[in-house]
């Protein structure tokens, strides 16, 4: 286990991490993929589990995610940890990332980064569609 | 003469700098010397990824152009405006090209 600092500094960067999965990829229509994933729950505490994802954002981008059995199989495995998942396009890439990481958590997750493959593999495909 | 590398796998004890420190112990023969390398975050990410079969390489600090560029669209609410980037890893074949670490401030 990491040492945790028993008198942090008031100020400066805070002990939290993001770590963003990031897709190289310039088109017209980067805005359109736009989105976010939230776990359906059922039961608190212990007893919390993962019914399914939702997926909120571009009506067609959504469509193709929210149908990817595969996807929504290996999101509901990482979701109760994860929290949620954020597809954030810019004018020539696109970021795909998760909740903030406490640094005494932050490590790779090959979940995590298998998802974000997915994810873009879907992109790429929907950009290469419309080309 | 033998080494001993020293890698420390802990996260909150990044260093921003790679340093290299070498001590040896004079006076007795038997005792090789220790070299300790610290890491930085990105690196060490790399490390793990690369213990995980994912070909990639930390880049260093500032060397792309993402890293000089909005972190965020600020389309979400809750979006954070000031954040550290703490390195970028580049991604050999596979869908995602970078990951890239940040530190929200």
């Amino acid at each position: 286990m990491s040492n945790i600092d028993p008198i942090p500094l008031p100020y400066g960067p805070l002990q939290y991490y993001h770590l963003h999965y990031i897709l190289q990829i310039k088109s017209n229509d980067n805005n359109n993929f736009l989105a976010r994933c939230k776990p359906i729950t059922k039961g608190y505490f212990h007893s919390k589990r993962i019914m399914g994802v939702k997926w909120t954002g571009g009506h067609n981008f959504v469509q193709v995610l929210q149908a990817d059995d595969a996807l929504t199989g290996m999101l509901k495995e990482v979701m109760l940890k994860v929290g949620e998942m954020t597809i954030d396009p810019q004018d020539d890439h696109i970021r795909i990332y998760g909740k903030w990481v406490h640094e005494e958590n932050l490590a790779f997750d090959s979940a995590m980064f298998e998802i974000a493959d997915r994810i873009a593999l879907h992109i790429k495909n929907i950009v290469q569609k419309k080309d | 003469m033998g080494f001993v590398e020293h890698k420390n796998h802990h996260f909150a004890q990044a260093k921003s700098n790679k340093e290299e420190q070498k001590s040896e112990e004079h006076g007795y023969g038997e005792i090789d010397p220790v070299i300790v390398k610290k890491l930085s975050t990105h690196e060490k990410l790399a490390e793990e990824m690369k213990q995980s079969q994912i070909g990639c390489e930390a880049l260093p600090f500032g060397s792309h152009p993402i890293e000089r560029k909005q972190y965020y669209s600020q389309t979400f609410s809750m979006s954070p405006k000031f954040v550290t980037n703490k390195g970028l890893v580049k991604i050999r074949g596979k869908n995602i090209d970078f990951v890239q670490l940040l530190q929200r401030n």
